[in-house]
């Protein structure tokens, strides 16, 4: 099967299969869906660090969370009326998705650039180290904060609106989260052909050649660490508003973990590969699950068996190797 | 354009108890070959590293068509015209031919900030990048992964990709290691249309080619430059025969 076949396929079993649900009237799987596409926009975000650049973030967690709690401080800002900001004007909260996704990822670019900056002129484990002890920096700092629930979290009572749409409904979130991934799947496969996709892929593969011929790693890499931060909080900001609820696991390095293992299930820098990664992850998670709760005894094996066996993923073993690149 | 195009005065680079580099001075003319030459560990290598910029000289300063370059990132001094092929050839493995040479194209005609047009659908910059591919006799090969490629061929892929860059010179470290007869003597070819456009840097083992080709010889021992003149001097000189030519004194 071509990839471009495999693709299409999985998008019309993640746009189609909950439209059924809907019509049966079983929201528990829409709502499983709209999970898969958030966590899969998520991976995403890392893909294009981690498969295209080689960046091994081990910190994606600090941007999926920083997303999650941008909409959380916001909505409880604006449902509870109390000013964000106090002084000459005061500046309010909101539920305002239209708002709220623009300032998570800005916040989240912020961050990364503060991170990439520092993470990046290291390789290799000091990388790796340095991305996770920032995220780890922050989740204990969430923790810690009791303004915005410390331990316990932070619920978000009403899901924040999107103009024209009842987003309590189900399939309407749903909606907005799978055209949210549908957009950016397209613009990242244009990004992956672009001039800065093409030097980007290149110097995972030999920095010391990329810079030989005049481009400069550091400004490539930091700039595709910032992108993918960006759509990661964004995934965090649909995370919390499908659970109406964040809290520091958002920022653990579990999460972490789980948005890598979508990208290496799926396939290391194939385009569809997160989408294919988050829908085993939570299949296996809905499936096994309810049979027996060391359900992730199972991943584990699965996620060896790639490692060692299907170097590509599932993208891999479904359609080969990649055509070029 | 100024002369000379490369001027390195009192280099020195040291690692722990080895002087690597030593008091060098050395320029690169115009529209010449100048050939380096000297033992394993006489510091031509570590002399490379210093031009393109992957070491930083103790002392000493490194000048490139006028400016000084001493502190600049290999990028800016590649973005200025400085190209340069690897020892061991150093490409991207997974990229064919073409697409090693469209990314030289690429950086050398503009920004590699764009994000959304396809750089392949991009007519003009894969013509340029055929040119080169032409020019080294890989056109037949351009589709090839350079994983999959010949020894040989990758060193022709590594003189194209540093043809692309339309550089003001070409440093060579070792471009002939490893090729055999006929790879040697088309290259030596490539080399004398090369010198058309810039001058050459060519550090090399084999003296035939470098008897052939260079205008000047520069010597290195031990960090430091023993002699420096043309082919003919260099040949009849005692201490070069005795320190690298291997004729008994």
């Amino acid at each position: 099967m071509s990839e471009k076949l495999v693709n299409r396929s999985m998008m019309a079993a993640l746009i189609l299969l909950p439209w059924l649900a809907h019509w049966l009237d079983e929201p528990y799987y829409v709502s499983l869906a709209t999970r898969v596409a958030i966590l899969a926009l998520a991976g995403v975000g890392l893909n294009l660090a981690l498969g295209l650049g080689g960046m091994i973030s081990f910190g994606h967690a600090a941007f999926f969370g920083l997303g999650g709690y941008v909409t959380g401080i916001l909505a409880s800002h604006a449902l509870n009326y109390e000013p964000l900001f106090s002084g000459f004007i005061d500046i309010p909260g909101t539920t305002q998705m239209l708002i709220i996704w623009p300032l998570a990822m800005f916040i989240a670019a912020i961050a990364a650039v503060f991170i990439g900056l520092l993470s990046l002129r290291t390789s290799g484990v000091y990388f790796i180290m340095i991305t996770l002890a920032f995220a780890q920096m922050i989740y204990y700092f969430s923790i810690s904060w009791p303004t915005y629930g410390g331990e316990d979290g932070l619920p978000i009572y009403i899901r924040n609106g999107f103009p024209g749409l009842n987003t309590l409904q189900p399939i309407q979130f749903f909606m907005i989260c799978c055209t949210l991934l549908l957009i950016t799947l397209w613009g990242v496969s244009r990004l992956k052909n672009s001039r800065f996709g093409n030097a980007l892929q290149a110097l995972r593969q030999n920095e010391t050649r990329v810079a030989a011929i005049g481009i400069s790693p550091l400004g490539i890499k930091l700039t595709a660490f910032v992108i993918s931060a960006t759509i990661t909080a964004l995934a965090g900001s649909l995370f919390a508003d499908l659970n109406r609820f964040v809290s520091p696991t958002m920022f653990s390095w579990h999460t972490s973990g789980e948005i890598m293992i979508f990208v290496i299930l799926g396939g290391l820098g194939r385009l569809y590969g997160p989408l294919a990664g988050a829908s085993l992850f939570i299949l296996c998670e809905a499936l096994l699950g309810g049979w027996t709760e060391y359900w992730q005894f199972f991943l584990g094996l699965l996620l060896l068996g790639v490692v060692l066996f299907a170097r590509g993923g599932l993208i891999g073993l479904l359609s080969g190797e990649p055509k070029n690149a | 354009m100024p002369n000379p195009i490369i001027e390195i005065t009192d280099l020195n680079k040291r690692f722990g108890a080895i002087q690597a580099t030593h008091d060098l001075n050395l320029t690169l003319n115009v529209g010449e070959i100048h050939a380096l030459i000297g033992p394993n560990g006489a510091g031509k290598s570590t002399l490379i590293k210093q031009i393109t910029g992957y070491l930083q000289p103790d002392q000493g300063e490194i000048q490139f068509l006028g400016q000084t370059i001493t502190q600049m990132s290999p990028a800016s001094r590649a973005r200025m015209g400085l190209a340069q092929t690897f020892q061991v050839s150093s490409l991207i493995m997974e990229y064919s031919c073409l697409d090693n040479v469209l990314l030289v194209v690429q950086a050398r005609s503009g920004s590699s900030f764009s994000f959304f047009v396809a750089v392949r659908d991009d007519a003009n910059l894969i013509q340029q990048a055929q040119d080169f591919l032409q020019q080294v006799g890989l056109s037949d090969r351009q589709h090839l992964r350079a994983s999959a490629l010949s020894h040989g061929e990758r060193r022709q892929l590594e003189i194209a990709m540093a043809l692309a860059l339309e550089p003001k010179a070409f440093l060579l470290d070792e471009p002939m290691a490893g090729m055999d007869p006929a790879g040697v003597k088309q290259l030596i070819e490539s080399l004398k249309t090369m010198r058309e456009q810039a001058p050459i840097l060519l550090i090399e083992h084999d003296m035939a080619a470098v008897f052939e080709l260079a205008d000047r010889i520069t010597v290195l021992d031990y960090g430091r430059v023993i002699a420096s003149g043309d082919v003919e001097s260099i040949r009849n000189n005692k201490q070069v025969q005795v320190a690298y030519l291997g004729v008994a004194s």
